[in-house]
């Protein structure tokens, strides 16, 4: 099917060039949530890569048309006209963990790479953390939370919040989501 | 139909205005990504520009 939207479009075009360059990468942010039970609108395409190729990807989004607006060890940003991509590198052991392990799920957009539940949660609180100004950040670790409260790994996700030294923040959410 | 006549046919319980509103968990066996596809190109009806954002701070925690 091909994809009606401008989000759709864009992130069928880059997940074609990053499978014809035999990059590993996984969806994360907004989208990601689609297949965690969480529909919600988002602005923009979310990867996490591995950070070995982030030169390689770096050309490639050059090419289509987008200017790199940031770009450090962790992380990427880029933009096409109003078309943002931001870019997850994964180096440590704990990402590089949740790329192996990321799901392949078919949609309507082909084949894709997804992270886990327990790592969205993870990679959200780190974008929290990083700004808690991010609300939607918050609120998507709270709505993944309720539509996957029977199917989490808690101790995972326990330990990630502990990473953060989030561990009360943790405890308050479950306690909201085992609420009425 | 008379108001007293719906007596027999509407239930006792009034779930939504008696407690507020009731959790359904909608079934659906579409593809999310096909409903997300759908939701965005409305969305992009309504707001066919999207606003600037932010960019990813250098100096923060980054431990995954």
């Amino acid at each position: 099917m091909a994809a009606l939207s401008r989000l759709g479009k864009q992130l069928t075009e880059v997940v074609g060039t990053l499978n014809r360059m035999g990059v590993h990468f996984a969806l994360i942010g907004g989208l990601a949530l689609a297949t965690h039970r969480v529909v919600r609108a988002t602005q923009d395409v979310d990867l996490l890569t591995d950070g070995r190729h982030a030169d390689e990807i770096d050309s490639a989004l050059l090419k289509l048309g987008y200017s790199c607006l940031h770009r450090s060890g962790d992380a990427g940003n880029y933009l096409r006209g109003d078309e943002r991509l931001d870019l997850l590198y994964a180096t440590r052991a704990v990402a590089l963990g949740l790329l192996a392990e990321a799901s392949e799920v078919v949609t309507a957009f082909g084949a894709l790479h997804v992270v886990s539940a327990e790592g969205l949660i993870a990679f959200k609180l780190q974008g929290w953390v990083n700004n808690p100004r991010r609300g939607q950040d918050l609120e998507d670790i709270r709505a993944l939370i309720r539509a996957n409260r029977a199917t989490l790994n808690l101790a995972e996700v326990r330990e990630y919040f502990s990473l953060f030294k989030r561990e009360t923040l943790l405890e308050e959410l479950l306690n909201e989501s085992s609420g009425p | 139909m008379k108001a007293q006549d719906l007596d027999h046919v509407l239930p006792t319980e009034q779930p939504l205005a008696g407690s507020g509103g009731v959790q359904i968990r909608p079934v659906s066996h579409r593809d999310p990504y096909e409903a997300l596809d759908d939701l965005m190109a409305a969305v992009e009806v309504l707001c066919p520009r999207w606003p600037a954002r932010g960019q990813f701070e250098s100096s923060g925690v980054w431990v995954l």
